[in-house]
């Protein structure tokens, strides 16, 4: 039980670091006028660097495997976030905006899919 | 979900109000709020109103991060086809598209209701879903060499949450339609 609500609050914390980024990065990136957002992909790339670190490092790291609960479940769980990502390529859609909706969703998965490898590479 | 932005050009009448506290004078879009003297609209200090939305975006992600992590165990104990990961993000989406497009016709993304709306959706849905655990899947998949499995799963993920983000959006749209009707 203690595990199950220390891992919650890891993911609550986590949360919040997210919604700090995506503020921060949202407003940096205003300027440039984009044509989709990139807050959440920002947070979401950066949890999957971290997500692939913290599995190659739970492979041959003891203290890592034990902590897999608290930061890879709780923590980037919470930072990570897929329902933001799916609202954002929908609102996309329904804004006529078919491009960049596919472009929004691709970019976001193939940059995390290149960061989990790339974090797991250096962790492992 | 977009965060509050200051808009270009401010009004000189509520130029300084809108300068000590933001939060409270700019909607989602960033349209300044004509001042009103009603109390409960009175600017609170701006490091509060942060204080305010981190609780809420905690405790929402905390709640959103149990829900998660109990359904994982629950779920462990049955053959699924499919992920616990694909259920949660799916349902995930859905949920979010609902509440975002409910709370955006409640009123404008401010005080109490841009709190709930941190606490639901910024914080419960955010920690309710997770992009990581569904990336390392799919890297687990492709790592073993199981390209059909991992691209798949991938675009099976991407499409359906896309899907189901709609579908919960036009469902709210649909109750709000038929709220306005009724009245």
């Amino acid at each position: 039980m203690g595990e199950l609500l220390l891992a919650s609050l890891c993911c609550g914390l986590g949360a919040c670091l997210r919604f700090g980024q995506d503020g921060l990065v949202t407003k940096a990136c205003e300027r440039f006028q984009l044509a989709i957002p990139v807050g959440t992909m920002a947070v979401n790339v950066t949890a999957c660097l971290l997500v692939g670190l913290f599995a190659g490092l739970s492979s041959h790291v003891m203290g890592a495997a034990l902590l897999k609960p608290y930061i890879s479940s709780g923590f980037l769980g919470g930072y990570s976030t897929f329902s933001t990502a799916s609202i954002e390529g929908a609102r996309l859609l329904q804004e006529g905006k078919v491009k960049e909706a596919v472009a929004h969703s691709s970019l976001m998965f193939i940059l995390s899919l290149l960061s989990v490898s790339l974090g797991f590479l250096i962790g492992a | 979900m977009k965060e509050e932005q200051l808009p270009e050009e401010q009004d000189d009448l509520t130029r300084q109000e809108a300068l000590d506290d933001p939060e409270d004078y700019m909607d989602i879009e960033g349209h300044e709020e004509p001042i009103d003297s009603d109390a409960a609209d009175m600017p609170q200090p701006s490091e509060r109103l942060v204080a305010k939305s981190l609780v809420a975006i905690l405790a929402g992600g905390f709640l959103g991060g149990l829900c998660r992590i109990s359904l994982y165990k629950a779920l462990a104990w049955a053959p699924l086809a499919v992920t616990p990961t694909l259920f949660v993000n799916l349902t995930g989406a859905f949920a979010l598209g609902f509440i975002s497009e409910i709370l955006a016709a409640k009123g404008p993304d401010k005080g109490n209701l841009r709190l709930v709306r941190l606490l639901g959706a910024t914080g419960f849905m955010g920690g309710y879903t997770t992009y990581g655990t569904f990336v390392l899947e799919c890297f687990g998949h492709l790592s073993k060499g199981n390209f059909g499995a991992g691209l798949s799963y991938a675009l099976l993920s991407i499409v359906l949450g896309i899907g189901c983000g709609w579908a919960g959006i036009k469902l709210a749209q649909k109750l709000i339609a038929k709220k306005e009707v009724a009245r």
